[in-house]
């Protein structure tokens, strides 16, 4: 059933038709409808093109390196938006004025630390202990690494299908 | 019990390979003894895992802890309700219950054509059984994805279930989901069928397309419960944080709503059917997908899913498996699958439907290409506002393919048919100007183009039964025929509802993401104390304490809310649980106001004792129409589902619209 489609004259007289368009043409290539094929193949193929520089032009602008924070001195991430994954540190947690202070551990065993600035709201389960992942813009100094955070959250406590993150002071809903 | 329901799975599990086996011979020597051997093998694997499943739920009722999966997803105190939501609050138990749902769907399919048993159908049901197959094979060697493993020794005292979860939409959201994802199986598995016997004509898509509406209605009843216990549960101030878990389940819709569409088409006109075929194994693979997605924690996502080389590779061959062999499939059959009708002109109906299935598609693409391979291939990630750059302009094309569709007939438009089909509609973008300076909102090109754009698609929904009304009417007046164009295709009628509820969530999510006020204070917790929050003044009253759920001490801190007038419109009370495990939620307050929500939350827990509230109060406006919006959409699903007698009377009607479309277009051409 069916493969009496697969003529392989027809075929080879509409070699455009074979594959592309979600258009078939029935009734051979007769101009009116060959040009309005045409017009929808181009037409396609611009949107589809405009579309996918935007989305790649978008995203290498905006996109942050995802990396552990063992990671961060051993590639040139100065000045780069990174996010990464830590443990806040109990000791080093400051919060006053100006906002939060404190330092995360590698979460891969690793013993090496950085330091956060931040100066948003935080989840409530946000603290001492707390895994957080933070974003932002890496730095370096004589003191060491340091991100400047726009967002922190805290890992989901949860396995649970489903539950969200707890994005603090994300400014859109 | 354990027992029991390890060997229900692997007899499930056998029986699913015996269905596929009698099915796939039957299919292709047209045996109908093997068909039908094959269904009833399909009633036995269904059997199994129903037996399966119940061992689980009984578990969960009776509380019973030597079940490792409900030591760690269930405690004795909860209430019977959230008891059996632990049933699927953790990986194991999320597929058998998805397999149950599987299971099920393969029965009321086979069951249908038992007495028939078209090759069509038995294919359909082949495909269904090797998906249960393959899930019943993970479920049996997988450790971690087997719910009846014992509870090892020593374990000490049970984990009980996230107290954040204790909310009826977190129960529903789950299941929902893995519902609409198996909806949409049944399209995948209907396509398959066709493909692989030839079939280009009408019958699959009518097999296939009450479960693909099905999935459509609880996929998006998934994702709106999800958004909705974000916003009154998280407490984050937000519905939608564009994480890799919620995304997973948004692209599946999006390819799901274009396959619905190219379904229509398909059964009424002969054309968009590989586009059919396309969405149709596109929608499927995407739901294998966001399985992968969630459960493998490939992706790093916030979500904590142990990394499992056996769950990650197989998984991934799946996907692989089924993407490769999906596009084989609808290559070796692409010529079979021409439209029926050569495309005529751009201006025309087809060419808007044509465009529709080209945004949601790449929509879709560009949040999997964000989402997965971003951080896959380049190790790098992508936040919210990256979403929202193409979302929202996406999102306003959409509805201007809603506004645009009734202003064109099908197979082409002349440009006084046009100019005459635009007037409805601009009156309704014109009606829409006012609201949006009514909110007083600041210039913002996004806002201003996204609600004239809405209104513009108001209009075109009014055109739309104009335009109905008066081809039903034939010449009289189009009044008369109003009835019929209101009442008399379920389809349409659908249409209307469901874009009119498209339009309101678009409106909603612009004026809730780009015109939010948030106001953030610390306040003294003393009487007479005042946060000024735009419009709004809260004045705090006290606080007081209870026992809250889960034997939390709960804290509530009230504040009476006036507005820029003086008149008070409400009392709202924030407050904090904090659980005898420690762990402590704060909760917000929503406070609705018929065009805004005044949504107020504490950014740190409390306790009597507090001296300082941090409070932080958003004002979103429109937030309210993303529900009602949301719940047409499914009240749109749901009446096209509407039981309508037999399935031939559908396609005798189906097969009438499409005689009927085509005459009137001649007519008016």
């Amino acid at each position: 059933m069916g493969l009496h489609h697969e003529d392989a004259g027809n075929g080879a007289a509409r070699p455009l038709s074979l594959h592309l368009g979600a258009y078939g043409l029935e009734d051979g290539g007769s101009g009116v409808n060959s040009k309005a094929r045409t017009r929808l193949l181009i037409a396609t193929a611009v949107i589809v093109a405009v579309f996918v520089v935007g989305v790649v032009y978008v995203v290498s602008r905006e996109g942050a390196y995802y990396r552990q924070v063992s990671e961060l001195d051993q590639g040139d991430y100065v000045g780069k938006n990174v996010k990464v994954g830590g443990r806040v540190l109990a000791d080093t947690l400051r919060h006053d004025q100006s906002g939060f202070l404190f330092d995360i551990q590698d979460l891969t065993g690793e013993a090496d630390t950085v330091k956060v600035e931040y100066d948003g709201q935080v989840p409530d389960t946000f603290g001492p202990g707390a895994d957080v992942v933070v974003l932002g813009t890496y730095s370096e100094s004589a003191a060491g690494g340091l991100i400047t955070a726009s967002q922190v959250q805290t890992k989901c406590p949860s396995k649970y299908e489903g539950a969200g993150t707890t994005p603090a002071a994300s400014p859109s809903p | 019990m354990l027992l029991l329901g390890r060997l229900a799975l692997t007899l499930g599990l056998v029986l699913a390979l015996a269905a596929a086996v009698f099915l796939a011979y039957g299919m292709k020597t047209s045996r109908r003894d093997f068909i039908r051997n094959g269904y009833y093998a399909t009633y036995g694997f269904a059997l199994a895992i129903v037996i399966a499943s119940t061992v689980l739920l009984q578990a969960f009722l009776r509380s019973d802890l030597g079940f490792a999966y409900v030591f760690e997803n269930s405690d004795a105190s909860l209430p019977a309700f959230y008891r059996v939501a632990g049933f699927w609050a953790g990986q194991e138990g999320s597929f058998l219950l998805w397999l149950l749902m599987l299971a099920v769907v393969a029965v009321a399919i086979a069951a249908g054509d038992l007495a028939r048993t078209r090759r069509l159908v038995a294919g359909a049901v082949m495909v269904l059984a090797v998906n249960v197959a393959l899930f019943a094979a993970l479920m049996v060697l997988d450790e971690g994805s087997n719910p009846f493993l014992a509870t090892p020794a020593g374990a000490g005292s049970p984990v009980g279930l996230n107290p954040l979860l204790l909310h009826p939409a977190m129960v529903l959201h789950p299941p929902a989901l893995f519902a609409g994802y198996v909806g949409f199986a049944v399209p995948f598995a209907f396509a398959v069928s066709a493909l692989l016997l030839g079939r280009a004509d009408r019958e699959w898509v009518v097999g296939a397309r009450r479960w693909a509406v099905g999935g459509w209605l609880l996929l998006s009843l998934g994702i709106g419960l999800g958004a909705w216990w974000a916003y009154v549960v998280l407490s984050f101030g937000g519905y939608w944080a564009w994480d890799a878990v919620e995304n997973s389940s948004l692209v599946p819709w999006l390819t799901g709503t274009a396959l619905l569409h190219s379904m229509t088409l398909y059964v009424r006109r002969g054309t968009f059917k590989r586009w059919a075929l396309g969405l149709a194994a596109a929608t499927f693979w995407l739901t294998l997908v966001a399985t992968w997605t969630t459960r493998t924690g490939v992706i790093q996502s916030v979500h904590a899913f142990g990394q499992r080389p056996l769950l990650v590779w197989f998984l991934t061959i799946v996907i692989v498996a089924v993407a490769v062999l999906s596009a084989a499939l609808i290559a070796w059959r692409w010529r079979c699958f021409a439209s029926e009708h050569a495309f005529e002109s751009l201006a025309s109906r087809e060419f808007v439907y044509h465009l529709m299935n080209l945004t949601f598609t790449m929509f879709a693409l560009a949040i999997g290409f964000s989402t997965v391979l971003v951080p896959l291939l380049f190790e790098r990630t992508v936040g919210p506002s990256t979403y929202d750059l193409f979302a929202q302009p996406l999102g306003v094309v959409t509805l201007a393919l809603i506004a645009l569709c009734p202003l064109f007939a099908w197979r082409r438009t002349t440009g006084t048919a046009l100019r005459r089909s635009l007037v409805v509609p601009l009156a309704g973008a014109v009606l829409f100007v006012p609201l949006w300076l009514a909110l007083g909102f600041q210039s913002n090109l996004w806002g201003f183009v996204g609600f004239v754009v809405c209104g513009f698609a108001f209009g075109a929904v009014l055109q739309f039964v104009l335009v109905s009304a008066r081809r039903a009417a034939g010449g009289r007046r189009w009044t008369a025929g109003l009835r019929r164009a209101l009442f008399g295709s379920r389809t349409r009628t659908a249409a209307y509802i469901a874009h009119l509820g498209m339009v309101l969530v678009v409106a909603g999510l612009l004026g809730s993401a780009v015109y939010p006020v948030e106001t953030s204070a610390v306040v003294a917790s003393e009487d007479g104390a005042v946060v000024e929050a735009g419009d709004y003044r809260l004045l705090f009253t006290g606080m007081r304490s209870e026992m809250g759920s889960q034997g939390s001490l709960r804290t509530y801190a009230a504040f009476d809310v006036f507005t820029a007038g003086g008149d008070r419109v409400g009392t709202v009370e924030p407050h904090t649980d904090i659980y005898p495990t420690g762990m402590s939620a704060v909760r917000a307050v929503i406070l609705g106001r018929p065009f805004e929500d005044v949504f107020v939350v504490t950014d740190q827990g409390f306790t009597e004792e507090s001296t300082e509230l941090s409070v932080r109060v958003v004002v979103f406006p429109l937030i309210r129409w993303v529900w009602i919006g949301s719940i047409l959409l499914c009240v749109g699903a749901a009446v096209s589902l509407w039981p309508r007698g037999q399935q031939q009377e559908q396609e005798a009607r189906d097969a009438a619209a499409a005689r009927e479309d085509g005459r009137l277009e001649r007519a008016t051409a």
